[in-house]
Protein backbone atom coordinates (compact mmCIF):
# COMPACT_ATOMS: atom_id res chain seq x y z
CA UNK A 1 0.00 0.00 0.00
CA UNK A 2 1.41 3.36 -0.91
CA UNK A 3 0.48 6.73 -2.33
CA UNK A 4 0.56 5.37 -5.86
CA UNK A 5 -2.45 3.15 -5.38
CA UNK A 6 -5.73 4.51 -6.66
CA UNK A 7 -7.77 4.09 -3.49
CA UNK A 8 -9.36 7.21 -2.05
CA UNK A 9 -8.74 6.03 1.44
CA UNK A 10 -7.12 3.21 3.44
CA UNK A 11 -6.93 2.59 7.14
CA UNK A 12 -5.36 -0.59 8.46
CA UNK A 13 -4.61 -1.66 12.00
CA UNK A 14 -2.86 -4.78 13.21
CA UNK A 15 -2.71 -5.60 16.88
CA UNK A 16 -4.76 -5.90 20.02
CA UNK A 17 -8.21 -4.38 20.15
CA UNK A 18 -8.96 -2.97 23.57
CA UNK A 19 -11.88 -0.60 24.19
CA UNK A 20 -9.75 2.51 23.87
CA UNK A 21 -8.16 1.71 20.52
CA UNK A 22 -11.47 0.38 19.22
CA UNK A 23 -13.21 3.67 19.99
CA UNK A 24 -10.39 5.72 18.49
CA UNK A 25 -10.39 3.64 15.30
CA UNK A 26 -14.16 3.97 15.04
CA UNK A 27 -13.78 7.77 15.45
CA UNK A 28 -11.11 8.02 12.78
CA UNK A 29 -12.97 5.70 10.37
CA UNK A 30 -16.25 7.51 10.81
CA UNK A 31 -14.54 10.88 10.44
CA UNK A 32 -13.06 9.78 7.18
CA UNK A 33 -16.32 8.34 5.96
CA UNK A 34 -18.00 11.67 6.66
CA UNK A 35 -15.22 13.57 4.87
CA UNK A 36 -15.84 11.38 1.83
CA UNK A 37 -19.60 10.98 1.91
CA UNK A 38 -22.51 12.80 3.33
CA UNK A 39 -25.95 12.08 4.69
CA UNK A 40 -27.52 8.69 4.67
CA UNK A 41 -24.62 6.67 3.25
CA UNK A 42 -22.27 8.22 5.78
CA UNK A 43 -24.47 7.06 8.67
CA UNK A 44 -24.69 3.64 7.08
CA UNK A 45 -20.90 3.38 6.82
CA UNK A 46 -20.41 4.48 10.43
CA UNK A 47 -22.91 1.86 11.52
CA UNK A 48 -21.16 -0.86 9.52
CA UNK A 49 -17.76 0.12 10.87
CA UNK A 50 -19.00 -0.04 14.47
CA UNK A 51 -20.76 -3.34 13.82
CA UNK A 52 -17.63 -4.81 12.33
CA UNK A 53 -15.58 -3.80 15.32
CA UNK A 54 -18.11 -5.45 17.57
CA UNK A 55 -17.63 -8.53 15.48
CA UNK A 56 -13.86 -8.56 15.92
CA UNK A 57 -13.98 -7.72 19.60
CA UNK A 58 -16.86 -9.88 20.67
CA UNK A 59 -15.93 -12.99 18.79
CA UNK A 60 -12.19 -12.92 19.08
CA UNK A 61 -10.93 -15.58 21.42
CA UNK A 62 -7.86 -14.43 23.22
CA UNK A 63 -6.17 -17.73 22.65
CA UNK A 64 -2.98 -18.05 24.62
CA UNK A 65 -2.59 -14.30 24.20
CA UNK A 66 -1.20 -14.62 20.71
CA UNK A 67 -0.25 -11.08 19.92
CA UNK A 68 -0.86 -9.01 16.84
CA UNK A 69 -3.21 -11.36 15.09
CA UNK A 70 -6.35 -9.27 14.91
CA UNK A 71 -6.72 -6.98 11.96
CA UNK A 72 -9.02 -4.25 10.72
CA UNK A 73 -9.00 -2.55 7.34
CA UNK A 74 -11.22 0.11 5.86
CA UNK A 75 -10.85 1.08 2.25
CA UNK A 76 -12.72 3.16 -0.26
CA UNK A 77 -12.08 2.74 -3.95
CA UNK A 78 -14.41 4.43 -6.41
CA UNK A 79 -17.93 4.01 -5.13
CA UNK A 80 -17.27 1.04 -2.93
CA UNK A 81 -16.41 0.91 0.76
CA UNK A 82 -14.73 -2.25 2.05
CA UNK A 83 -14.50 -3.20 5.70
CA UNK A 84 -12.31 -6.21 6.32
CA UNK A 85 -11.44 -7.87 9.60
CA UNK A 86 -9.47 -10.88 10.73
CA UNK A 87 -9.73 -12.43 14.14
CA UNK A 88 -8.64 -15.58 15.85
CA UNK A 89 -11.36 -17.98 16.97
CA UNK A 90 -11.53 -21.43 18.48
CA UNK A 91 -12.06 -24.41 16.22
CA UNK A 92 -15.45 -25.23 17.80
CA UNK A 93 -16.88 -21.90 16.67
CA UNK A 94 -16.03 -22.30 13.00
CA UNK A 95 -19.07 -24.38 12.12
CA UNK A 96 -21.46 -22.15 14.05
CA UNK A 97 -20.26 -18.97 12.34
CA UNK A 98 -20.22 -20.67 8.94
CA UNK A 99 -23.80 -21.87 9.37
CA UNK A 100 -25.00 -18.46 10.55
CA UNK A 101 -23.46 -16.60 7.61
CA UNK A 102 -24.51 -19.21 5.02
CA UNK A 103 -28.10 -18.98 6.26
CA UNK A 104 -28.03 -15.18 6.07
CA UNK A 105 -26.53 -15.28 2.57
CA UNK A 106 -29.38 -17.45 1.27
CA UNK A 107 -32.09 -15.02 2.33
CA UNK A 108 -33.60 -12.20 0.30
CA UNK A 109 -34.41 -8.74 1.68
CA UNK A 110 -37.85 -9.63 3.11
CA UNK A 111 -36.65 -12.88 4.60
CA UNK A 112 -33.75 -11.05 6.25
CA UNK A 113 -36.17 -8.58 7.82
CA UNK A 114 -38.31 -11.46 9.16
CA UNK A 115 -35.23 -13.17 10.54
CA UNK A 116 -34.09 -9.94 12.14
CA UNK A 117 -37.42 -9.43 13.91
CA UNK A 118 -37.51 -13.05 15.00
CA UNK A 119 -33.97 -12.79 16.39
CA UNK A 120 -34.92 -9.63 18.24
CA UNK A 121 -37.79 -11.44 19.95
CA UNK A 122 -36.07 -14.69 20.87
CA UNK A 123 -32.44 -13.80 20.71
CA UNK A 124 -30.27 -16.42 22.21
CA UNK A 125 -27.74 -14.18 23.93
CA UNK A 126 -24.32 -15.73 23.99
CA UNK A 127 -21.90 -15.12 26.83
CA UNK A 128 -20.39 -12.24 24.87
CA UNK A 129 -23.73 -10.70 24.02
CA UNK A 130 -23.86 -11.45 20.30
CA UNK A 131 -26.93 -13.06 18.81
CA UNK A 132 -26.19 -12.95 15.11
CA UNK A 133 -28.18 -9.73 14.97
CA UNK A 134 -25.09 -7.80 13.95
CA UNK A 135 -24.46 -10.04 10.96
CA UNK A 136 -28.10 -9.80 9.86
CA UNK A 137 -27.96 -6.02 10.16
CA UNK A 138 -24.75 -5.87 8.09
CA UNK A 139 -26.41 -7.97 5.37
CA UNK A 140 -29.53 -5.76 5.42
CA UNK A 141 -27.61 -2.46 5.36
CA UNK A 142 -25.24 -3.46 2.55
CA UNK A 143 -27.67 -5.43 0.36
CA UNK A 144 -24.71 -7.65 -0.28
CA UNK A 145 -23.69 -11.18 0.52
CA UNK A 146 -21.35 -11.50 3.49
CA UNK A 147 -17.92 -12.61 2.35
CA UNK A 148 -15.87 -14.76 4.67
CA UNK A 149 -13.50 -17.65 5.03
CA UNK A 150 -11.39 -19.43 7.60
CA UNK A 151 -7.77 -20.52 7.62
CA UNK A 152 -6.22 -22.77 10.18
CA UNK A 153 -3.43 -21.17 12.18
CA UNK A 154 -0.28 -22.95 13.35
CA UNK A 155 -1.79 -23.36 16.81
CA UNK A 156 -4.81 -25.26 15.45
CA UNK A 157 -7.14 -22.32 15.99
CA UNK A 158 -8.72 -20.47 13.12
CA UNK A 159 -8.40 -17.06 11.52
CA UNK A 160 -11.83 -15.75 10.62
CA UNK A 161 -11.70 -13.39 7.63
CA UNK A 162 -14.74 -11.25 7.19
CA UNK A 163 -15.42 -8.72 4.44
CA UNK A 164 -18.26 -6.26 4.19
CA UNK A 165 -18.74 -4.30 0.99
CA UNK A 166 -20.98 -1.31 0.56
CA UNK A 167 -21.51 -0.20 -3.00
CA UNK A 168 -22.74 3.39 -3.14
CA UNK A 169 -23.63 3.24 -6.82
CA UNK A 170 -25.96 0.77 -8.45
CA UNK A 171 -23.30 -0.64 -10.71
CA UNK A 172 -22.18 -4.20 -10.16
CA UNK A 173 -18.75 -4.80 -8.75
CA UNK A 174 -16.24 -6.30 -11.08
CA UNK A 175 -14.29 -8.43 -8.63
CA UNK A 176 -15.56 -11.73 -7.33
CA UNK A 177 -15.65 -12.36 -3.59
CA UNK A 178 -12.76 -14.82 -3.87
CA UNK A 179 -10.57 -12.25 -5.56
CA UNK A 180 -11.53 -9.60 -3.03
CA UNK A 181 -10.81 -11.65 0.04
CA UNK A 182 -7.57 -12.91 -1.51
CA UNK A 183 -6.38 -9.32 -2.06
CA UNK A 184 -7.24 -8.25 1.46
CA UNK A 185 -5.51 -11.26 2.94
CA UNK A 186 -2.46 -10.32 0.91
CA UNK A 187 -2.41 -6.88 2.54
CA UNK A 188 -2.66 -8.51 5.96
CA UNK A 189 0.22 -10.90 5.21
CA UNK A 190 2.34 -8.06 3.91
CA UNK A 191 1.72 -5.98 7.02
CA UNK A 192 2.47 -8.96 9.23
CA UNK A 193 5.70 -9.70 7.35
CA UNK A 194 6.87 -6.09 7.52
CA UNK A 195 5.73 -5.62 11.12
CA UNK A 196 3.47 -2.77 10.04
CA UNK A 197 1.10 -1.97 12.87
CA UNK A 198 -0.82 0.97 11.49
CA UNK A 199 -1.37 2.40 8.06
CA UNK A 200 -3.41 5.38 6.96
CA UNK A 201 -3.77 6.81 3.50
CA UNK A 202 -6.09 9.66 2.77
CA UNK A 203 -6.76 13.32 3.16
CA UNK A 204 -4.85 15.07 5.96
CA UNK A 205 -7.17 17.60 7.53
CA UNK A 206 -6.84 18.66 11.16
CA UNK A 207 -9.95 16.58 11.96
CA UNK A 208 -8.07 13.52 10.71
CA UNK A 209 -4.78 14.42 12.35
CA UNK A 210 -6.27 14.69 15.83
CA UNK A 211 -7.68 11.12 15.99
CA UNK A 212 -4.43 9.79 14.47
CA UNK A 213 -2.47 11.57 17.21
CA UNK A 214 -4.80 10.11 19.83
CA UNK A 215 -4.16 6.63 18.43
CA UNK A 216 -0.40 7.22 18.55
CA UNK A 217 -0.64 8.50 22.10
CA UNK A 218 -2.93 5.80 23.43
CA UNK A 219 -1.52 2.81 21.66
CA UNK A 220 2.14 3.19 20.81
CA UNK A 221 3.76 5.49 23.34
CA UNK A 222 3.08 4.20 26.84
CA UNK A 223 4.36 0.67 26.52
CA UNK A 224 7.28 1.34 24.26
CA UNK A 225 9.09 4.41 25.52
CA UNK A 226 10.44 6.45 28.37
CA UNK A 227 8.48 9.65 29.05
CA UNK A 228 11.02 11.78 27.25
CA UNK A 229 11.22 9.55 24.19
CA UNK A 230 7.47 9.23 23.91
CA UNK A 231 7.13 12.99 24.02
CA UNK A 232 9.71 13.32 21.27
CA UNK A 233 7.89 10.83 19.10
CA UNK A 234 4.58 12.57 19.68
CA UNK A 235 6.07 15.96 18.79
CA UNK A 236 7.58 14.52 15.61
CA UNK A 237 4.20 13.03 14.72
CA UNK A 238 2.42 16.37 15.25
CA UNK A 239 4.97 18.22 13.16
CA UNK A 240 5.11 15.75 10.29
CA UNK A 241 1.34 15.23 10.10
CA UNK A 242 0.66 18.96 10.05
CA UNK A 243 3.41 19.32 7.50
CA UNK A 244 1.48 17.04 5.14
CA UNK A 245 -1.64 19.06 5.79
CA UNK A 246 0.12 22.35 5.02
CA UNK A 247 2.52 21.55 2.24
CA UNK A 248 1.15 18.62 0.31
CA UNK A 249 0.10 19.25 -3.25
CA UNK A 250 -3.64 19.82 -3.32
CA UNK A 251 -5.61 17.68 -5.73
CA UNK A 252 -9.38 17.85 -6.00
CA UNK A 253 -9.53 19.75 -2.71
CA UNK A 254 -7.59 17.02 -0.96
CA UNK A 255 -4.15 17.00 0.57
CA UNK A 256 -3.31 13.39 0.41
CA UNK A 257 -0.62 11.49 2.24
CA UNK A 258 0.21 8.32 4.10
CA UNK A 259 1.17 7.65 7.68
CA UNK A 260 2.65 4.33 8.76
CA UNK A 261 3.85 2.89 12.06
CA UNK A 262 6.01 -0.20 12.02
CA UNK A 263 8.43 -2.09 14.19
CA UNK A 264 11.93 -2.68 12.92
CA UNK A 265 14.95 -4.00 14.85
CA UNK A 266 13.54 -2.92 18.19
CA UNK A 267 12.72 0.50 16.84
CA UNK A 268 9.34 2.02 16.30
CA UNK A 269 9.46 3.66 12.89
CA UNK A 270 6.97 6.29 11.83
CA UNK A 271 6.77 7.08 8.15
CA UNK A 272 5.10 9.93 6.34
CA UNK A 273 4.71 10.46 2.64
CA UNK A 274 2.97 12.99 0.51
CA UNK A 275 2.93 14.38 -2.97
CA UNK A 276 5.01 17.48 -3.69
CA UNK A 277 5.28 19.50 -6.84
CA UNK A 278 8.43 19.01 -8.92
CA UNK A 279 9.06 22.77 -8.63
CA UNK A 280 9.62 22.68 -4.85
CA UNK A 281 11.61 19.43 -4.80
CA UNK A 282 15.08 21.06 -5.16
CA UNK A 283 14.34 23.57 -2.39
CA UNK A 284 13.09 20.90 -0.02
CA UNK A 285 15.98 18.58 -0.81
CA UNK A 286 18.55 21.36 -0.31
CA UNK A 287 16.95 22.44 2.96
CA UNK A 288 16.93 18.90 4.32
CA UNK A 289 20.53 18.19 3.28
CA UNK A 290 21.64 21.49 4.77
CA UNK A 291 19.92 20.87 8.12
CA UNK A 292 21.30 17.33 8.32
CA UNK A 293 24.82 18.63 7.65
CA UNK A 294 24.74 20.92 10.71
CA UNK A 295 26.07 19.89 14.10
CA UNK A 296 23.84 20.24 17.16
CA UNK A 297 25.10 23.68 18.10
CA UNK A 298 24.75 25.17 14.61
CA UNK A 299 21.29 23.65 14.28
CA UNK A 300 20.35 25.25 17.63
CA UNK A 301 21.65 28.63 16.41
CA UNK A 302 19.66 28.39 13.20
CA UNK A 303 16.58 27.38 15.18
CA UNK A 304 16.92 30.44 17.38
CA UNK A 305 17.54 32.72 14.42
CA UNK A 306 14.49 31.48 12.53
CA UNK A 307 12.27 31.57 15.58
CA UNK A 308 13.26 35.14 16.37
CA UNK A 309 12.94 36.47 12.84
CA UNK A 310 9.79 38.51 12.43
CA UNK A 311 8.06 37.25 9.33
CA UNK A 312 6.11 39.37 6.86
CA UNK A 313 2.41 38.74 7.45
CA UNK A 314 2.02 36.89 4.12
CA UNK A 315 4.68 34.34 5.00
CA UNK A 316 3.22 31.58 7.09
CA UNK A 317 6.08 29.10 7.22
CA UNK A 318 8.94 29.96 9.56
CA UNK A 319 10.88 26.88 8.43
CA UNK A 320 11.32 25.57 11.94
CA UNK A 321 9.13 22.44 11.59
CA UNK A 322 11.85 20.32 10.00
CA UNK A 323 14.43 21.57 12.52
CA UNK A 324 12.04 20.58 15.30
CA UNK A 325 11.77 17.07 13.82
CA UNK A 326 15.56 16.72 13.54
CA UNK A 327 16.14 18.08 17.06
CA UNK A 328 13.61 15.69 18.57
CA UNK A 329 14.53 12.57 16.63
CA UNK A 330 18.29 13.05 16.21
CA UNK A 331 19.61 13.37 12.68
CA UNK A 332 20.92 9.80 12.52
CA UNK A 333 17.41 8.44 13.02
CA UNK A 334 15.86 10.22 10.07
CA UNK A 335 15.72 9.16 6.45
CA UNK A 336 14.12 10.99 3.59
CA UNK A 337 13.79 10.43 -0.11
CA UNK A 338 11.86 11.43 -3.18
CA UNK A 339 10.27 8.97 -5.53
CA UNK A 340 8.78 9.93 -8.83
CA UNK A 341 5.06 9.53 -8.81
CA UNK A 342 3.72 6.84 -11.14
CA UNK A 343 0.60 8.80 -11.87
CA UNK A 344 1.92 12.32 -12.14
CA UNK A 345 4.69 13.33 -14.50
CA UNK A 346 6.13 16.34 -12.71
CA UNK A 347 5.36 15.52 -9.11
CA UNK A 348 7.22 13.57 -6.47
CA UNK A 349 6.40 11.53 -3.44
CA UNK A 350 8.27 12.90 -0.47
CA UNK A 351 8.95 10.22 2.10
CA UNK A 352 10.19 10.79 5.65
CA UNK A 353 10.94 7.95 8.07
CA UNK A 354 11.85 8.54 11.71
CA UNK A 355 13.02 5.78 14.07
CA UNK A 356 12.75 5.70 17.83
CA UNK A 357 14.55 3.10 19.85
CA UNK A 358 12.27 1.08 22.12
CA UNK A 359 15.07 0.22 24.55
CA UNK B 1 -10.21 36.86 30.60
CA UNK B 2 -10.29 33.13 29.95
CA UNK B 3 -10.07 30.91 26.88
CA UNK B 4 -11.00 27.30 27.62
CA UNK B 5 -8.62 24.50 26.61
CA UNK B 6 -9.48 22.20 23.73
CA UNK B 7 -7.92 18.98 22.44
CA UNK B 8 -5.44 21.08 20.43
CA UNK B 9 -5.23 24.44 22.21
CA UNK B 10 -4.26 25.43 25.76
CA UNK B 11 -6.24 27.24 28.40
CA UNK B 12 -5.40 30.92 28.55
CA UNK B 13 -6.17 32.80 31.74
CA UNK B 14 -5.54 36.29 33.08
CA UNK B 15 -5.90 36.47 36.83
CA UNK B 16 -5.97 40.20 37.50
CA UNK B 17 -6.00 40.00 41.30
CA UNK B 18 -2.85 37.85 41.33
CA UNK B 19 -1.30 39.71 38.39
CA UNK B 20 -0.81 36.38 36.70
CA UNK B 21 -1.23 35.23 33.10
CA UNK B 22 -1.11 31.54 32.24
CA UNK B 23 -1.09 29.23 29.27
CA UNK B 24 -1.73 25.60 30.14
CA UNK B 25 -2.26 22.46 28.08
CA UNK B 26 -1.50 21.50 24.49
CA UNK B 27 -0.84 23.83 21.62
CA UNK B 28 -0.99 22.41 18.13
CA UNK B 29 -3.79 24.28 16.40
CA UNK B 30 -4.05 24.22 12.62
CA UNK B 31 -3.75 27.99 12.56
CA UNK B 32 -1.49 29.16 15.39
CA UNK B 33 -1.55 32.80 14.28
CA UNK B 34 -5.31 33.14 14.66
CA UNK B 35 -5.28 31.25 17.95
CA UNK B 36 -2.55 33.45 19.48
CA UNK B 37 -3.82 36.78 18.17
CA UNK B 38 -6.40 37.44 20.93
CA UNK B 39 -3.84 36.19 23.48
CA UNK B 40 -1.32 38.79 22.31
CA UNK B 41 -3.90 41.57 22.49
CA UNK B 42 -5.20 40.69 25.97
CA UNK B 43 -1.68 40.17 27.33
CA UNK B 44 -0.41 43.52 26.03
CA UNK B 45 -3.38 45.50 27.27
CA UNK B 46 -3.14 43.86 30.72
CA UNK B 47 0.59 44.61 30.99
CA UNK B 48 0.14 48.20 29.82
CA UNK B 49 -2.31 48.83 32.69
CA UNK B 50 -0.39 46.82 35.26
CA UNK B 51 1.67 48.49 37.98
CA UNK B 52 3.00 45.40 39.80
CA UNK B 53 5.10 42.41 38.65
CA UNK B 54 3.30 40.36 35.98
CA UNK B 55 3.93 36.63 36.24
CA UNK B 56 3.52 34.88 32.87
CA UNK B 57 3.29 31.10 33.38
CA UNK B 58 3.79 28.72 30.48
CA UNK B 59 2.80 25.17 31.27
CA UNK B 60 2.60 23.36 27.96
CA UNK B 61 2.59 19.63 27.56
CA UNK B 62 2.91 19.55 23.76
CA UNK B 63 3.27 22.26 21.14
CA UNK B 64 3.92 22.40 17.42
CA UNK B 65 6.50 24.58 15.69
CA UNK B 66 3.89 27.10 14.54
CA UNK B 67 2.85 27.62 18.18
CA UNK B 68 6.51 27.83 19.23
CA UNK B 69 6.97 30.65 16.74
CA UNK B 70 4.00 32.53 18.21
CA UNK B 71 5.21 31.89 21.74
CA UNK B 72 8.63 33.30 20.88
CA UNK B 73 6.96 36.36 19.30
CA UNK B 74 4.94 36.83 22.48
CA UNK B 75 7.96 36.55 24.76
CA UNK B 76 9.90 38.94 22.48
CA UNK B 77 7.17 41.53 23.00
CA UNK B 78 7.28 40.93 26.76
CA UNK B 79 11.02 41.51 26.58
CA UNK B 80 10.35 44.91 24.98
CA UNK B 81 7.88 45.75 27.75
CA UNK B 82 10.53 44.73 30.27
CA UNK B 83 13.13 46.96 28.60
CA UNK B 84 10.62 49.80 28.80
CA UNK B 85 10.33 49.45 32.57
CA UNK B 86 7.56 46.93 33.14
CA UNK B 87 8.20 44.18 35.68
CA UNK B 88 7.68 40.82 34.02
CA UNK B 89 8.61 37.32 35.14
CA UNK B 90 8.33 34.35 32.74
CA UNK B 91 7.83 31.04 34.53
CA UNK B 92 8.27 27.98 32.31
CA UNK B 93 6.74 24.97 34.05
CA UNK B 94 7.44 21.30 33.44
CA UNK B 95 6.36 18.04 35.04
CA UNK B 96 9.09 16.52 37.18
CA UNK B 97 10.84 13.96 34.98
CA UNK B 98 9.77 15.61 31.75
CA UNK B 99 13.29 16.34 30.53
CA UNK B 100 12.20 17.41 27.08
CA UNK B 101 9.91 20.24 28.21
CA UNK B 102 12.50 21.25 30.81
CA UNK B 103 15.20 21.44 28.10
CA UNK B 104 12.88 23.48 25.85
CA UNK B 105 12.37 25.98 28.67
CA UNK B 106 16.09 26.19 29.35
CA UNK B 107 16.80 26.71 25.66
CA UNK B 108 14.15 29.42 25.25
CA UNK B 109 15.35 31.20 28.39
CA UNK B 110 18.71 31.81 26.64
CA UNK B 111 16.92 33.54 23.75
CA UNK B 112 15.84 36.50 25.88
CA UNK B 113 17.07 39.11 28.24
CA UNK B 114 14.33 39.21 30.87
CA UNK B 115 13.62 37.29 34.09
CA UNK B 116 12.88 33.72 32.98
CA UNK B 117 12.53 30.85 35.48
CA UNK B 118 12.30 27.15 34.57
CA UNK B 119 10.38 25.44 37.33
CA UNK B 120 9.35 21.85 38.09
CA UNK B 121 5.74 21.37 39.13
Amino acid sequence: MNLNNQDDFNLAYLGQFDDKITNLLIDLSSNQASNLQSGKSNRKISFLIAECFQNVIRHSDNLEKIENNDFFLLKKAGNVFYIFSINLIKKEKVQKIENAISTINELDKDELKKMYLKELENSEISDKGGAGLGLIEIARKTNNKLIFDFTESESGDYLFHFLTTLNLSNEDEESTSNELIFNFKKIYSKMLAKNTLFFYKGDFKQNTILPILSIVEANYLPSNFSKSNSKKMYLVAIEALQNISRHSLEKENKKEGTFTIKEHDNNLVIEFSNLVSGSIKPELENEFNYLISLDEESLGDLYKKRLKTILPSNQISSKVGLIEIIKNAGKNNIKFDFKSSENEDNNFIYNLAVSFSMN
Amino acid sequence: MKIEATEETPEFLINESESKISLKGRAFPENAISFFNPIFKSTYSFIEKSTSVVRFEIDLEYFNSASTKQLINLISSLETFHQNGKNILIVWKYDKGDDLIKAKGQEFSTFFDLPFKVEAI
